[in-house]
C-alpha cells in the first residue's frame, strides 16, 4: 500500500512504524537518556524512537526541537525517519540539521493505514510511505 | 491560530510569555492573539472557527486536578526562563522568608539578567532566602534530568510555570500547577496542600 506526502526531506529509508495518536516533541517526551517515551499517558509510553518510523499527526513544542534531534542522534537514539500529518518549520529545520528524513502530510491518513510493527519505507524522491509488510 | 477576547485586565509581558510558552507546549502553536493587547487582533474580523468559553470555574477546576505524590517537594520557577521583573517579584514574595528545610527551591534566568539581578541585590536576596538560581537554561532542560531526580528522591514538582508543568513529566515527576503567591508559600511553609 502506498500513501502519498505532501512534503519531503531526506534519503528514502526503511524500518519498523511506530504510529502514535498524540503529537510529538523531541524534548518534552522522551527520556533523553535512552531514547524511552517516558510522559506518563503518553499513546508511546514505553517505546523506543530508536531507528523507528514515527507516523505522528502534528508536533509540540518550539525552539529546542532545532538541535534536539541531533542530539538524539550523537546519543544513537534518533528516528530513521518523522512522518507528520502536520509539523513545523522547527521540526524541520531540527530534521533537516541532523540529516533525518522528514515528510508533512499524507493521502489518504496515515494513521488509518499503518500499524506500530509494520516495515514500511519513506521515499521523499517520490513522496510516498509504502507499507511493505504487515505486522 | 487562537484569539484571546474579553481579557479585562491589561496582561504584562511575562504573563503573555507564559501563556505564549504554555500554548506551545501543548502543541505547535507558536502565536496568538489578544484582543486590546497585540497590535494585529483589531485587524483580524472574519468569524472564529470554534469559540471556548474559559471562566474562573475552568482555571480552579485545572488547579484542582493536580495530585502530589508520596515524597520530597521541589518548587521551581522556569520555562521561559524569569524576566528581571518576575525575580524582583519572586524576592518580594519571600521577603524575610526562607526555603523550608523539607524543599529545594530553583528559579532560572539568563545570564544578561543574573547580572541585573546581582547588580540590584535581587539575586543575593533571593539566595539569603534558599532559592538557588540557575543561569543561562530552563529547568527541564537540565541534562540528566531523571537521574537528578531519582538521586535527590525528588517526587513532586510544584511551578507556576504551565509550561514546565506539562514538559517535564517525562522525567517522571508529579506536577502540580499553582500561582505564584501559592508556590512561594509552600516553599517556605514546605507544606503541600
Amino acid at each position: 500500500m502506498k500513501i502519498r506526502v505532501k512534503r519531503a526531506f531526506g534519503a528514502a529509508v526503511e524500518g519498523r512504524a511506530l504510529v502514535s495518536s498524540e503529537g510529538f516533541s523531541p524534548r518534552y517526551d522522551l527520556d533523553r537518556t535512552s531514547g524511552i517515551f517516558t510522559k506518563p499517558g503518553h499513546a508511546l509510553e514505553g517505546r523506543t524512537l530508536k531507528d523507528a518510523i514515527l507516523i505522528t499527526p502534528s508536533a509540540k513544542g518550539g525552539v529546542a526541537a532545532g538541535w534536539a534531534f541531533l542530539d538524539l542522534k550523537a546519543k544513537g537514539f534518533a528516528p530513521r525517519a518523522l512522518v507528520f500529518g502536520r509539523t513545523n518549520p522547527v521540526m524541520v529545520q531540527g530534521a533537516v540539521f541532523a540529516d533525518i528524513t522528514i515528510t508533512e502530510g499524507w493521502r489518504p491518513d496515515a494513521l488509518a493505514c499503518v500499524r506500530t510493527g509494520d516495515l514500511v519505507r519513506v521515499d521523499p524522491s517520490t513522496r510516498t510511505l509504502q507499507v511493505l509488510k504487515r505486522t | 491560530m487562537p484569539v484571546f477576547t474579553g481579557v479585562v485586565r491589561a496582561p504584562q509581558s511575562d504573563a503573555l510569555k507564559h501563556l505564549g510558552a504554555s500554548l506551545a507546549s501543548y502543541g505547535s502553536m507558536a502565536m496568538y492573539h489578544m484582543e486590546g493587547v497585540t497590535p494585529e487582533a483589531q485587524a483580524l474580523g472574519g468569524r472564529p472557527k470554534k469559540r471556548m468559553r474559559i471562566t474562573q470555574r475552568d482555571l480552579e477546576r485545572v488547579y484542582k486536578g493536580y495530585q502530589y505524590g508520596d515524597g520530597a517537594t521541589i518548587v521551581v520557577f522556569s520555562g521561559p526562563q524569569l524576566s528581571l521583573w518576575e525575580l524582583k517579584n519572586l524576592a518580594g514574595l519571600f521577603g524575610e522568608r526562607k526555603v523550608h528545610s523539607s524543599i529545594r527551591c530553583f528559579a532560572s534566568t539568563s545570564r544578561q539578567v543574573l547580572e541585573q539581578a546581582r547588580a540590584l541585590g535581587v539575586a543575593q536576596a533571593l539566595e539569603r532566602a534558599g532559592v538557588g538560581l540557575l543561569e543561562g537554561m530552563c529547568f527541564y532542560i537540565l541534562e540528566r534530568l531523571t537521574g537528578i531526580r531519582e538521586e535527590n528522591r525528588w517526587i513532586n514538582l510544584v511551578s507556576n510555570s504551565a509550561k514546565i508543568v506539562n514538559t517535564i513529566t517525562a522525567h517522571r515527576f508529579r506536577t502540580v500547577l499553582r500561582r505564584t503567591a501559592a508556590c512561594v508559600e509552600i516553599a517556605c511553609s514546605g507544606r503541600t496542600e
